[in-house]
């Protein structure tokens, strides 16, 4: 393996002499600010644990949101994930998920009756996917019970298709995510299931004395088995999870992500495991899977424990070409940041910056997102204790604490900018999405908290780069082209993004692919390597500004065999990372 | 720190009745809790042992040590604190008081009790080295780096600091100057950690030749030593060497699995353990048969186990038959003075204080040969 660090020199003298051109260009310089917004547009979403006092696990592990386009409108709509009442809840009303329309000039307005999604299960997580190919995206709700899939119906309303489905799993889900795995064209669903943890079988943790008692930790209940459900194109999923390999009998899973770790054309998958090793399962191209963490090196924490995964991302950090991970975990665990080696991860917790930074908080959400618009994936996390008597146990801790923003220095580190960009205020935050909610090129973030109102942080930095934004249509692919590989070439440089949705914790992000694009004002080259095997190149026109690009209209480069079922999986173009 | 390091001390804190959060208690095993702490100062010849003798403060300050030790660590705060009052300019004092903080994970003020110590006596090169492994366990690496130095300015260097900046200036991500005083450690005295250190600071460099030949080196001297197959596996599948890969890996999960498992059947039994208490306190007696039940299918034979059937028995009205199951608590002979206390406590409720009290006395004595902490 050659010097990492010599191989980040060589990316790093391209981007400083890339950002050089930027600063000359915007000079007095960026400025990084995010403001918190949610009241003011309208969203007055409130996360309810139902907690009753009895301390059971599910009321301090939730919850997410998803952000999706689901009337079609071409801006961000918001559904929030809730819980409901454990016995003996005090509360008033009934807790339920919320959807918000985004009305296009800044406000939202809950239009849950009329969508028909405001679910009323113990609600965990929630993903998005277009799984019927129609040009809808629709919802698939994770509950601890039954969950939920509901189908787009393409006139703002949504129906309950579960039963008819089979995708109706009756466990504690976390997180889930659509995905192609045998690149039939269309979505398949993978769901991370946590542990039997309920009002019923409750444990008492926590010190001696009832002001310690505190929430219990998995280690104290059993796993229940993660599941994988193959689309069979007709609105129909079978339970396949074991028929793919997926033989998960020590998992307590939490957070995923859908990638493609090996580069070889076909998505594997993160589950981020607490308390017990992580798991990458290994396409072989088929859709049956291989669990290869231990041997990848992303199973274990740098000094070979079990960490608390939580949420997770994927992305290409550090300008390769390959997707490197993110794993938020507990207080005294560092977050994970992995550089992917070619197959292979190596811990860049410390030697990013991030590690240090958070020991002294409990990671949930995280994503790589280039808030700076350089070109460059930066790093968001949301933050919040599990234990609300934490300070009883140890006064340098707190149960609120703030989230993070990582500006990444384009030499394999980050810097913390929290605390001067808008993330100063304490927060029980959980789930996290990335999107931009009031199309000015500049990507917003979206929060939920246990117990607490929602927060968008709305981008409003000065000084930024230009932008693209692109949607893709797959024609053969699945319809929203989820695992298709972008590589962009503006300023001497190329970036990479797959298109995924799920990432983050028990959350789902935008499907439109951002660039940052620093001080590029034009993008010299676009490909698009669909998950049909089809790859083929775009004009651009020009920057600032979204397209979309359908299948087979570009120009075709080259036409690799499909990731059948049963065929042989063939590898991507090597991606021109050079410049 | 590599965790096995940790393991001795926090043995020792254990002892003393460390807190730790709760999440940590009944999630992590103890040798994976994070607790950085550094080795103690007297295992550097260059650095004397440093533990601040009992003696300045008289009685209060023997007390409060004693009461830590038998971990009732709240009164060993309170009479410590009263005695700092007492005795401002006392560093033994100061120090002591900062390690039941420690110990309770009161770490902010734990901090404020060793700089304390050290704006009196800045030679106490174990205060240098606990706020050290404070501020590493926070993150908070250029402090830590700065309590080393300053160590090193009072009481001269030596391999041990070497190690221990070495392994701070790593984690800082400051490769080639770590690399440099684990050197001048490992050329002073070879051990299996400093080449751990070693391997994982030339892997965080990029470097997986230097990677490889330290973790084999740290092995050689410690063929046991999990971490360093863990890590050679890793360093060894970076470099496509996927079959030594695997076999490293393979010795790293013998080592390890079966201590995960421990560690969490541990877990299991000491939060089936509390629970059952608390709910035979509540009068929940259903769900107090139900987590001995659950406990006996773990591990059938814990005297916890049948003292709490007993006392279980002894709520229902059945005193003869409590006293079945207390006896065969007491048959099982508890090396824990918590659970003699404990035992001691239920025959005193089941009618015969004759027997509680020579529990009592048990415990006492256990207590004084240094077995485990008070409930």
């Amino acid at each position: 393996m050659k010097n990492i660090l010599a191989r980040a020199a060589g990316v790093a003298g391209l981007l400083m002499a890339f950002s050089a051109g930027v600063m000359s260009a915007q000079q007095p310089g960026p400025v990084i600010r995010f403001e918190e917004s949610a009241a003011a547009m309208g969203v007055t979403f409130r996360h309810e644990t139902g907690a009753a006092g009895e301390l059971v696990m599910q009321e301090t592990m939730g919850s997410g949101l998803s952000l999706l386009d689901y009337d079609g409108d071409g801006d961000l709509d918001i559904y929030f994930m809730n819980s409901s009442p454990m016995p003996g809840w005090k509360g008033e009303g009934k807790p339920a998920n919320v959807l918000y329309a985004n009305n296009g000039d800044g406000s939202f307005t809950d239009v849950t009756a009329k969508a028909g999604v405001g679910d009323t299960g113990y609600g965990q997580g929630s993903t998005v996917g277009d799984y019927d190919n129609d040009g809808d995206p629709d919802l698939y709700v994770m509950n601890h019970g039954p969950n939920i899939l509901y189908r787009n119906n393409n006139d703002g309303t949504f129906t309950d298709v579960t039963a008819e489905a089979g995708v109706g799993d009756p466990g504690w889900s976390s997180s889930g995510v659509f995905f192609d795995a045998d690149a039939d064209g269309d979505l398949d669903l993978f769901v991370v299931n946590y542990c039997d943890s309920s009002p019923e079988n409750n444990k008492w943790c926590g010190r001696k004395g009832k002001e310690w008692r505190a929430y219990c930790t998995p280690q104290v209940y059993t796993m229940t088995a993660d599941r994988f459900y193959r689309n069979g194109g007709d609105g129909r999923f079978t339970d396949a999870t074991l028929e793919a390999g997926i033989v998960d009998r020590t998992g307590k899973g939490l957070g995923v992500v859908s990638f493609d770790y090996d580069h070889d054309g076909d998505i594997d998958l993160h589950v981020a495991n607490d308390s017990t090793p992580n798991q990458l399962w290994r396409n072989d191209g088929t859709g049956h899977f291989r669990e290869v963490g231990l041997l990848v090196g992303i199973a274990y924490s740098e000094d070979g424990r079990s960490e608390a995964g939580m949420g997770t991302d994927a992305g290409d950090y550090d300008g390769d070409g390959l997707q490197d991970l993110l794993v938020a975990n507990l207080d005294y665990e560092t977050n994970s940041v992995l550089r992917n080696m070619g197959g292979t991860f190596l811990h860049m917790g410390y030697t990013s910056g991030i590690g240090a930074l958070s020991l002294g908080r409990v990671g949930f959400g995280l994503n790589w997102l280039d808030a700076d618009n350089d070109g460059n994936l930066d790093v968001f996390v949301a933050n919040g204790h599990i234990i609300q008597n934490i300070k009883m146990y140890n006064d340098t801790l707190s149960y609120a604490q703030t989230n993070q923003l990582f500006l990444n220095q384009v030499d394999l580190t980050f810097k913390e900018v929290g605390e001067t960009s808008g993330f100063a205020l304490p927060n029980v935050a959980r789930g996290s999405a990335v999107g931009d909610l009031n199309g000015d090129g500049l990507l917003d973030i979206v929060v939920s908290r246990n117990g607490g109102p929602a927060g968008i942080y709305m981008n409003r930095s000065r000084g930024l780069g230009h932008w693209l934004r692109l949607r893709l249509r797959g024609t053969r692919s699945n319809r929203d082209g989820y695992g298709s590989l972008l590589a962009l070439k503006a300023g001497g440089r190329v970036q990479t993004r797959e298109v995924r949705v799920t990432r983050s914790y028990q959350s789902s992000s935008e499907a439109t692919v951002h660039f940052g694009l620093g001080g590029a004002e034009k993008v010299d080259g676009l490909t698009v390597t669909w998950l049909s095997g089809l790859e083929e190149s775009f004009e651009v026109p020009g920057v600032d500004r979204v397209l979309t690009l359908v299948e087979g209209k570009g120009r075709k480069l080259a036409e690799k065999n499909a990731l059948r079922r049963g065929g042989p999986a063939k590898g991507r173009a090597p991606i021109d990372s050079g410049g | 720190m590599p965790p096995r390091e940790m393991l001795g001390l926090f043995l020792v804190l254990a002892v003393l009745g460390c807190g730790s959060p709760s999440r940590q208690d009944e999630q992590r095993p103890a040798e994976a809790t994070p607790v950085p702490v550094v080795p103690s100062a007297d295992a550097d010849p260059d650095i004397e042992p440093a533990l601040p003798a009992l003696v300045s403060s008289g009685d209060a300050l023997s007390d409060g040590v004693s009461l830590l030790r038998r971990g009732q660590v709240q009164e060993a705060i309170d009479l410590l604190e009263k005695a700092r009052e007492e005795h401002p300019s006392d560093p033994a004092i100061a120090f002591y008081l900062g390690r039941a903080f420690n110990t309770d994970t009161k770490l902010a003020r734990a901090e404020e009790a060793y700089r304390a110590a050290l704006a009196i006596e800045p030679g106490m090169a174990e205060a240098w080295l606990r706020l050290s492994a404070i501020y590493v366990e926070q993150g908070r690496l250029a402090e830590a780096l700065e309590c080393l130095r300053s160590l090193g300015r009072e009481r001269g260097r030596g391999p041990n600091l070497d190690y221990q900046e070495g392994f701070v200036l790593s984690k800082m991500g400051r490769f080639p100057e770590a690399m440099a005083m684990l050197q001048s450690s490992l050329k002073a005295r070879p051990s299996p950690d400093a080449w751990y250190i070693y391997g994982v600071t030339a892997q965080r460099a990029g470097d997986d030749d230097q990677a490889v030949g330290a973790f084999q080196r740290a092995l050689s001297l410690d063929p046991s030593y999990a971490d360093a197959w863990f890590n050679l596996g890793n360093a060894l599948s970076r470099q496509g060497r996927t079959k030594e890969a695997e076999d490293a890996l393979r010795r790293f999960a013998d080592l390890n699995v079966a201590k995960e498992e421990a560690a969490s059947l541990a877990s299991n039994l000491r939060v089936l353990r509390r629970g059952a208490e608390m709910d035979l306190q509540d009068g929940n007696l259903d769900r107090v048969e139900a987590q001995i039940g659950e406990a006996e299918a773990i591990d059938p034979g814990q005297p916890w186990v049948e003292r709490l059937r007993g006392e279980l028995l002894l709520a229902q009205g059945q005193r003869e038959a409590c006293l079945e199951h207390l006896r065969r608590s007491e048959a099982l002979n508890a090396r824990d003075p918590g659970e003699q206390m404990a035992l001691a406590r239920a025959f005193r409720m089941a009618g015969d204080p004759e027997v509680a009290k020579r529990h009592r006395h048990e415990a006492e004595r256990l207590l004084k040969d240094g077995a485990g902490g008070m409930p």
